[in-house]
């Protein structure tokens, strides 16, 4: 079987001398011919997956060969390897890597990612406990000897993005700022595609924002005078893209189903804003981050027409059945304002983790 | 302006007393110094130095790559692609593009032939990446190679074979089109790595006719010419790699090894030469000198810069001289003007040349403005078969060009 395999390798490679060196150490080399030699194939069957926060989900891919005569792999050990894809195409994190025995995952997919390996051509990764994180377009490569081919597949996860701007007020954060405000929130700084699918189900929003390949941009359904005009189409407005240190806008954040649970503290009186972050540590909770309520609101229709401290010093509460004096036109998650942390007017939203 | 002098007359002695300071330490050995260069009065610049000096930064130290960007995520196989010296690549030239492969963990022999053997070297694909697109330029592992069909014959791996950790790679026939990323990719076992390069190839060939009338040189007035505009006649070479990159021009003209050639991408009535219907750079083949021809110039380096002067009133030709001189420059050659547009210069004003000529060079083209919808340097003809520069006393900008004076500023003396 082997002196077979090996026989096909040499019908299919031809030597000769190289070409521009006449040295006896050169005749070696054995050029291949890339129209005649075996291919490779990478397919994955479905290109976007979704899933949401906590989920587990298979990134399919599977490997064939073009030329069925020297598959087998009984001349190379495949290899097959799992990047993420950014916004700079140059630059791919690094995911899992996988080669006979040997298997590397990296950065936080330690521990999470595992190959499917249903069959013997099967390259699916699997991602267990998802993260916001992990949104975004995933490339799997396989290799074998020469031969190598990609697939890409994306990895979307149910959510809701929401618009954020800190207690400083409208246009105060650079775009790291920017970041770190949406992790504070419990949520991630929002993709374009995000925000896209968010305009297309009807968010409307007159400030623009940060996005995570660093474009400025904000969602317009009803045209109006101060958001680009009147008499335009409906669309996401596009500033382009800013300088990262200097420039300051608002930010659109993206979050996912929590594990946990989000909920209105049952309180005698109303509460300071101290008051409320030490109501839910006594409950056995945390007060809840501006992600929480959004994720709550639009993930488990969850309805409150109490106004309550959030993490963040706002004072918001979610609707989603309007009705008179809450939120009479629309579902949202209302917001009161930054008021004074002194002032005690408000009750408090807790949110407890679940372990 | 004033400021730019004083400041210019210190740097003018530095040079004596920088070799010493920087000997050729990195071990390269035709490295003496670090040269960079003054262009008057503008801020200093890079440059490659006609002293004799390497060309490159003032400090290498910091064009070195950061090792490891994760700390935890510690990879046993680095790859890299030195900055430094950098690469010339010019049309129809050969760059090699360095890329060492690094072991952190022990290495790996490059051994005996055999399947162990080949399982125990790195496989290295070098990649192209352009406009978006990434091409495969070739995959080599153990001692087979496989090269893609468009780099049959230009690429190869020259030491690969004999030394695992150099994949450097050979490109030869450079064309306009290699202008690009190169990546080149290691892969060992269940390690990886990778770095890039830009490349950008320098140097373009362009058609040149005497103001008067067409086919108006003898191959000895052809070699001239070229020279007269800051150029020199172009190789069948460098024709073949510019007609690679798209070039295409209806005239026939002198080249330097005394043929007669012109390039054609679409064949077409008055343009079949010897070639029929089929694109290809025609041949007359050696002709007589005395013949009577236009002629393809080539123009690589602009040892300064340009810049585009304009007035109310614009120019006439002695007024653009004039006005250059009085900024103490001088009317850009039309060599410099086609070296400066492959370099990037992107104006939409029609300028003077100090041959009589008037040209604008279009790198972004913008449909009907500016010459139509093709990137090049465009030319105003007085007459509609294209030939006849405007006359002297019509009005237009002016393309002025200052040379750029090379020395090595004291600061860096000072500081070693």
């Amino acid at each position: 079987m082997k002196s077979l395999l090996f026989l096909v390798l040499i019908s299919v490679c031809w030597a000769e001398p190289h070409p521009d060196n006449s040295s006896l150490e050169h005749e070696r080399i054995i050029h291949i011919q890339a129209e005649n030699g075996p291919r490779l194939l990478v397919v994955a069957e479905q290109a976007k997956i979704f899933s949401h926060r906590g989920g587990n989900v298979t990134l399919p891919c599977k490997f064939y060969h073009e030329h069925t005569s020297t598959a087998g792999s009984g001349t190379h050990k495949i290899r097959v390897k799992w990047t993420k894809l950014t916004s700079d195409y140059l630059k791919e994190v690094d995911v899992f890597v996988a080669m006979g025995h040997h298997r590397k995952s990296y950065g936080n997919y330690h521990g999470r990612v595992f190959l499917r390996e249903s069959s013997e051509n099967d390259a699916s990764l699997i991602i267990t406990n998802i993260i916001l994180e992990d949104y975004g377009r995933y490339k799997c490569e396989v290799i074998e000897g020469l031969e190598d081919d990609t697939a890409v597949v994306a990895l979307n996860l149910e959510g809701v993005v929401f618009p954020y701007s800190p207690r400083l007020g409208r246009y105060n954060l650079n775009f790291h700022e920017a970041q770190r405000a949406c992790l504070d929130q419990d949520s991630v700084i929002a993709s374009f595609d995000q925000l896209y699918d968010a305009w297309r189900s009807g968010l409307d929003w007159c400030n623009a924002g940060w996005l995570s390949d660093g474009s400025v941009q904000y969602p317009i359904t009803k045209p109006r005078e101060p958001c680009g005009g009147k008499n335009t189409v409906p669309g996401v407005r596009n500033y382009g893209f800013w300088d990262k240190d200097k420039s300051r806008y608002d930010v659109f954040c993206f979050t996912s189903n929590f594990n946990g649970r989000f909920y209105y503290l049952i309180h005698p009186t109303k509460l300071t804003y101290d008051e409320a972050v030490q109501a839910c540590l006594r409950d056995g909770a945390q007060i809840a981050k501006v992600g929480q309520i959004f994720a709550a609101w639009k993930l488990l229709g969850y309805d409150r027409c109490d106004a309550g401290w959030l993490a963040d010093g706002s004072v918001r509460y979610p609707i989603s059945r309007p009705r008179k004096r809450c939120s009479p036109n629309e579902a949202a998650v209302r917001f009161v304002g930054f008021p004074d942390k002194k002032h005690k007017l408000y009750g408090v939203y807790c949110f407890r983790a679940y372990n | 302006m004033a400021s730019a002098l004083p400041l210019l007359l210190l740097w003018v002695f530095a040079p004596t007393v920088v070799p010493e300071v920087f000997g050729p330490e990195d071990g390269t050995g035709n490295s003496a110094s670090w040269a960079t260069c003054v262009l008057l009065p503008a801020p200093s610049v890079p440059c490659g130095g006609g002293l004799g000096v390497g060309v490159g930064h003032p400090t290498p130290v910091l064009l070195m790559a950061p090792l490891f960007s994760h700390p935890e995520d510690l990879k046993a196989l680095q790859v890299s692609i030195p900055r430094h010296p950098a690469l010339d690549a010019v049309l129809a030239g050969a760059i090699t593009i360095p890329c060492l492969i690094t072991y952190l963990g022990p290495q790996p022999t490059a051994g005996t032939a055999g399947r162990r053997a080949v399982l125990g070297t790195p496989r290295v694909k070098w990649t192209f990446i352009s406009e978006g697109r990434e091409v495969e330029i070739l995959v080599a592992r153990g001692d087979r190679v496989k090269v893609s069909e468009d780099y049959r014959l230009r690429a190869s791996l020259p030491i690969f074979h004999q030394r695992y950790t150099n994949a450097s790679l050979l490109l030869t026939e450079l064309r306009p089109n290699d202008s690009g990323i190169y990546r080149c990719d290691v892969q060992h076992g269940i390690e990886d790595g990778h770095d890039i390069l830009n490349v950008k190839v320098k140097g373009v060939v362009f058609h040149y006719r005497e103001g008067s009338m067409r086919y108006a040189y003898t191959f000895a007035e052809a070699l001239e010419a070229c020279a007269r505009i800051g150029a020199r006649i172009a190789t069948p070479e460098q024709l073949y790699a510019a007609y690679l990159g798209g070039y295409e021009q209806c005239d026939a003209g002198w080249i330097a090894d005394q043929t007669v050639r012109y390039p054609i991408h679409t064949p077409r009535e008055a343009c079949y030469g010897d070639m029929n219907g089929f694109p290809g750079v025609r041949n007359y083949g050696v002709v007589d000198p005395e013949d009577m021809y236009d002629v393809y110039c080539y123009a690589e380096d602009l040892p300064g810069e340009i810049f585009l002067e304009t007035a109310p009133d614009k120019f006439t030709l002695e007024e653009a001289a004039a006005r250059c001189r009085a900024l103490g420059a001088e009317l850009a050659s039309t060599g410099q003007l086609y070296a400066a547009w492959s370099a990037g210069l992107d104006a939409c004003s029609p300028g003077w040349l100090a041959d009589g000529s008037v040209r604008y060079p279009i790198v972004t083209p913008r449909e009907q403005r500016c010459g139509g919808a093709l990137p090049g340097v465009k030319t105003i003809f007085l007459f509609r078969n294209q030939t006849g520069f405007p006359d002297a006393q019509s009005r237009y900008d002016a393309y002025c060009f200052r040379g750029i004076t090379c020395m090595v500023p004291i600061l860096h003396a000072n500081t070693s």
